[in-house]
């Protein structure tokens, strides 16, 4: 009798080690994992990205990502190569407010709803940045001088259909005013150094650019485009506070396939938050003038869906 | 044996069907100047315009030279440029390898081949010389520098 | 005072030092790798300089800045394949000095030796002459830009071997190929045959690669049948360039260094651009130029010493401004920051130990990078006596790797091997490629540049003229461009006198 208590005993622990056993060939299982920049190396999206990984590994400890930029067809195909990929956790991907813009644009039938969010650890607004010695101090000064003088004022952009032009096309909307646009294509270090040596007289752009000048004293910020204050600047208001909700923001959100696992999903988006939460991460990005959000998971999600709302509202009202 | 001249009139052709390709799809872009600035085909229809004109120049430089381009001849037929010409093949045939049997099966065959087609008769050094220069390569890129080179596509993960 | 003190114990701290050592070494083999490109090391290795902490991450990000941009000469002159797009300039008289001419071991003297040279220049200039270097640079708006790139453009006529009118039809194209893609000026696709990865632009790196390295694969493949590999008895005495060769380049190796540290503190601009310039205006200066593009040593000089040049110029703007003068100081500019080093109007007087740092870290990385650089001359020069059969295959093959490389796409190495190619018939019919890279790197410039003048002015074309510097620089283009033309009849008549 004892004996085949024992054997039963052994054989009901032998049987709960083996379904122990398989449950824990979960994620990460020591497989490298793809995280598909869609961006130029050495870019503010690519930076960000390789950091954020760098911090998730280490506190994961058993995983290890490899980043592959892929800048093809101003990023499509990287995010397409995302989309594409097997949702199990081993093919991550970087994307950026374009995903939310292009669509509409008719350059991709691409969408948010094709990813699933882990964190956007950044979600830079639109400031409104003007040289110091400008006779503008605020936002209504700066629109009323707009209205008296249309079309001639240069505000710089990256790109004409590029997110800070839209920007400041949603800017002339609001408040009826007419703007001379002229595109930086090269990025936001172009457009500080035109207003550095006076050849443009203001921007609607993403600030980190431009911290150096603005706390050098030569350029200063009249308004952010975002819900919240910055913590970069806590002393400059936002347009919603000023009466006008606009909130524009270049966010880079790192995403996995639609249809990865929900373990694997909670995985990723657990370190994620330990990594938002940690001072490493904080200190990585605002030494750099980037103000670091902690939007994770379905938050991300959301956000993503908004601001498509918003561009596809907003680009259709253009067409007209 | 072809010579100078035809070669001259050859690329003035061509280059006069790319200018004019290129200055008519620009047209289509818009090529006024406004306050805007100028239409997005306003550059590119300049350069089409440009390659017209070079084009002419070409044409007139060949027709003032006829005799001195005519001796000059240029070498399209010997066994040195169909040999270049086979390699051209081999390395054509390589990329598409790549796309079927990733990166380092198909620059195996690649070197092997290559190598046997431009001479060299020792298998053994072949061999020895191919897997280790992929050995290499591995070692850098996959290794050190986490670049991954196209796998086959029937690798799975 | 202390604070140059501090800056020495930093850069020379043995593990700070040993990990300068580090990244000069891998800058070197990143630069000589086609298809590997400094921002892509500097991405690579960006993280980790969080790891080792302190300063020593930036040093060695130092490193690999001034060594990827000598690195690049060593394929060029060897293989004639610039190993970054700053050294296409040396393949011109480079690989006919080694290998046509059969001394590699010159070539590659005379290169390390003028990227120290430049590298030491610029790095000197930043020091004294920073905060005025950056206020001309600020100066430039889009009209000069335009005008800096049409000068560029204009060196075509004097670059191109053989035919000049077959070598504008390059350049043109070139030029051309910079427009397809999306156009950020009007946000209008052109060009793109509704292909998604047209609209992107077509990179310009497998281009390069292309012309260069596998067009040479097909012309030596062509060369080789029926002649015997020379085996050249590569009798390098000493590795340091001789006497008469410093003599001879010493004019072209100051005007190259100053050329290329002014392109560099023009945010926006960098060694590709640095190298063509100085190495068209050496030809241009030279009294006797005939030998340009066979082999002249001045014309290596002046390419190497234009490309690291611009590495201390390209740090006047971010040191001063904080605005990055090209995608590698920009990563370099974020790692500064992210360690407590705000680069800016204040940095001079906020953190005087951590300018003295980086002026220091950039001369120990140009002086090591030529230690090294002198160091393996010897081993380099054998690369020459492999065998064809050999190096050829190997060459394709590294073609491949590198394209792919460069943005993990397999039409880029499509667009490789096309080139490769149509370089072989362009060899042929006396076309020179020089032109069509030229033509590809300065169009965007150009074009961005061109239209975003006539959008700031309402479409007026006069504001060209009402800038004095782009005027000026306007001018100049107008004289290099037709230069072919006076130029012949000018020595005439200066001889008859």
């Amino acid at each position: 009798m004892k004996t085949i208590k024992a054997l039963v005993a052994a054989a009901a622990v032998a049987a709960a080690m083996c379904a122990a056993g398989t449950a824990m060939a979960a994620y990460p299982d020591g497989k490298d994992v793809t995280v598909i920049i869609p961006k130029n190396p050495g870019g503010g999206t690519d930076t960000t990205a390789r950091g954020v990984i760098q911090m998730m590994q280490k506190d994961m400890g058993n995983i290890h990502f490899v980043c592959v930029n892929k800048p093809d067809g101003n990023g499509i195909v990287g995010m397409q190569d995302v989309a594409n990929a097997k949702p199990d956790g081993h093919t991550l991907g970087m994307v950026t407010v374009e995903l939310d813009i292009f669509p509409h644009q008719g350059k991709t039938k691409l969408s948010y709803k094709d990813f699933d969010s882990v964190i956007a650890p950044i979600a830079a607004p639109a400031a409104l940045i003007v040289p110091a010695k400008a006779p503008y101090n605020s936002l209504d000064d700066f629109i009323a001088y707009l209205k008296k003088n249309p079309g001639k004022v240069m505000m710089g952009n990256s790109g004409m259909g590029a997110i800070w032009h839209i920007a400041t096309m949603a800017m002339e909307k609001e408040f009826g005013v007419k703007v001379k646009h002229i595109p930086y294509p090269k990025g936001t270090a172009d457009i500080a150094a035109a207003m550095a040596g006076g050849h443009i007289d203001g921007t609607l752009a993403d600030p980190s650019s431009f911290k150096s000048q603005i706390e050098a004293g030569n350029l200063k910020i009249l308004a952010v485009m975002a819900d919240k204050r910055t913590k970069m600047f806590p002393d400059v208001p936002t347009f919603k506070e000023l009466g006008h909700n606009m909130a524009i923001r270049a966010w880079a959100t790192l995403v996995a396939p639609k249809g990865t696992p929900a373990d694997v999903m909670k995985t990723l988006r657990d370190s994620a938050t330990r990594v938002a939460a940690s001072e490493e991460f904080t200190s990585y990005f605002l030494k750099q003038g980037i103000d670091p959000t902690d939007i994770i998971g379905e938050d991300a999600n959301k956000m993503m869906a908004n601001d498509d709302a918003m561009y596809a509202e907003f680009l259709a009202a253009l067409k007209k | 044996m072809a010579n100078m001249k035809n070669c001259n009139l050859c690329i003035a052709a061509l280059t006069a069907v790319v200018g004019a390709s290129i200055a008519v799809t620009s047209y289509g872009y818009g090529i006024g100047v406004t306050e805007f600035g100028p239409g997005a085909g306003f550059w590119p229809f300049i350069l089409g315009v440009a390659l017209l004109l070079n084009a002419a120049a070409i044409f007139l430089d060949t027709m003032l030279n006829l005799k001195s381009y005519a001796d000059e001849v240029v070498v399209l037929r010997s066994p040195g440029c169909f040999k270049a010409y086979k390699l051209m093949a081999m390395v054509v045939a390589y990329a598409v390898l790549i796309y079927v049997l990733g990166f380092y099966i198909a620059s195996f065959l690649f070197l092997a081949a290559a190598m046997r087609f431009l001479g060299l008769e020792k298998k053994l050094l072949i061999l020895a010389v191919s897997l280790i220069f992929l050995g290499i390569v591995w070692l850098l890129f996959a290794k050190a520098l986490h670049i991954t080179l196209p796998r086959p596509i029937f690798w799975e993960g | 005072m202390d604070a140059i003190i501090a800056a020495f114990s930093q850069v020379f701290s043995i593990y700070n030092f040993l990990l300068l050592v580090l990244g000069t070494v891998v800058g070197i083999f990143i630069g000589a790798m086609p298809g590997l490109s400094v921002n892509m090391g500097l991405a690579l290795l960006f993280p980790i300089t969080f790891t080792v902490g302190g300063l020593g991450g930036i040093i060695m990000l130092l490193g690999i800045y001034c060594g990827a941009i000598y690195g690049g000469s060593i394929t060029a002159i060897l293989l004639k394949t610039p190993g970054t797009p700053a050294s296409a300039a040396t393949t011109l008289d480079g690989y006919p000095m080694a290998i046509i001419n059969g001394q590699p071991g010159r070539a590659l003297s005379i290169s390390t030796t003028a990227s120290t040279f430049g590298g030491v220049f610029s790095v000197v200039c930043l020091i004294l002459f920073a905060p005025m270097l950056a206020k001309i640079a600020l100066q430039f708006s889009k009209p000069e830009y335009f005008a800096l790139a049409v000068f560029g453009i204009s060196m075509v006529t004097s670059v191109s071997s053989g035919s000049v009118l077959k070598g504008i039809v390059g350049c043109i194209v070139g030029l051309w190929i910079a427009t397809i893609g999306l156009d950020a000026m009007s946000g209008m696709e052109r060009f793109t045959l509704g292909t998604l990865y047209l609209s992107g632009g077509v990179s310009f790196m497998p281009i390069l690669i292309g012309l260069f390295a596998l067009t040479q694969v097909f012309v030596n493949c062509e060369e080789s049948v029926g002649t015997k590999q020379q085996k050249s008895d590569i009798k390098i005495d000493s590795v340091l360039p001789s006497c008469a060769d410093v003599k001879l380049t010493l004019p072209t190796l100051v005007r190259s260094s100053a050329i290329g540290t002014f392109i560099g503190c023009v945010p926006g601009t960098g060694g590709d651009i640095g190298s063509w310039i100085s190495y068209n205006q050496a030809k241009v200066w030279a009294k006797d130029s005939s030998q340009f593009g066979k082999g002249d040593p001045r014309g290596i000089a002046a390419s190497e010493s234009g490309n690291n040049s611009v590495v201390g110029g390209a740090f006047i703007p971010v040191l001063t401004l904080g605005i990055p003068g090209d995608g590698a100081t920009a990563i370099i500019l974020g790692a500064l920051m992210v360690h407590g080093i705000q680069p800016g109007p204040l940095l001079f007087v906020n953190n005087p130990a951590g300018v003295y740092t980086i002026f220091l870290g950039l001369l120990a990385a140009n002086l090591l990078m030529g230690a090294f650089g002198f160091s393996f001359i010897r081993m380099f020069a054998r690369v020459v006596n492999i065998p064809r059969q050999i190096l050829l295959p190997i060459i394709a093959v590294m073609a491949i790797m590198g394209t792919y490389s460069y943005n993990n796409s397999m039409p880029d190495v499509a667009i490789m091997v096309c080139a490769g190619i149509v370089g072989y018939f362009m060899h042929k019919s006396g076309m020179s490629v020089p032109g069509v890279i030229i033509g590809i790197i300065l169009g965007k410039l150009a074009e961005e540049n061109f239209t975003g003048s006539l959008m700031m002015s309402d479409g007026s074309a006069v504001v060209f003229l009402e800038h004095p510097l782009c005027a000026v620089l306007l001018f100049l283009s107008a004289l290099s461009l037709f230069s072919p033309m006076y130029r012949p009849m000018l020595r005439k008549l200066f001889e008859n006198r």
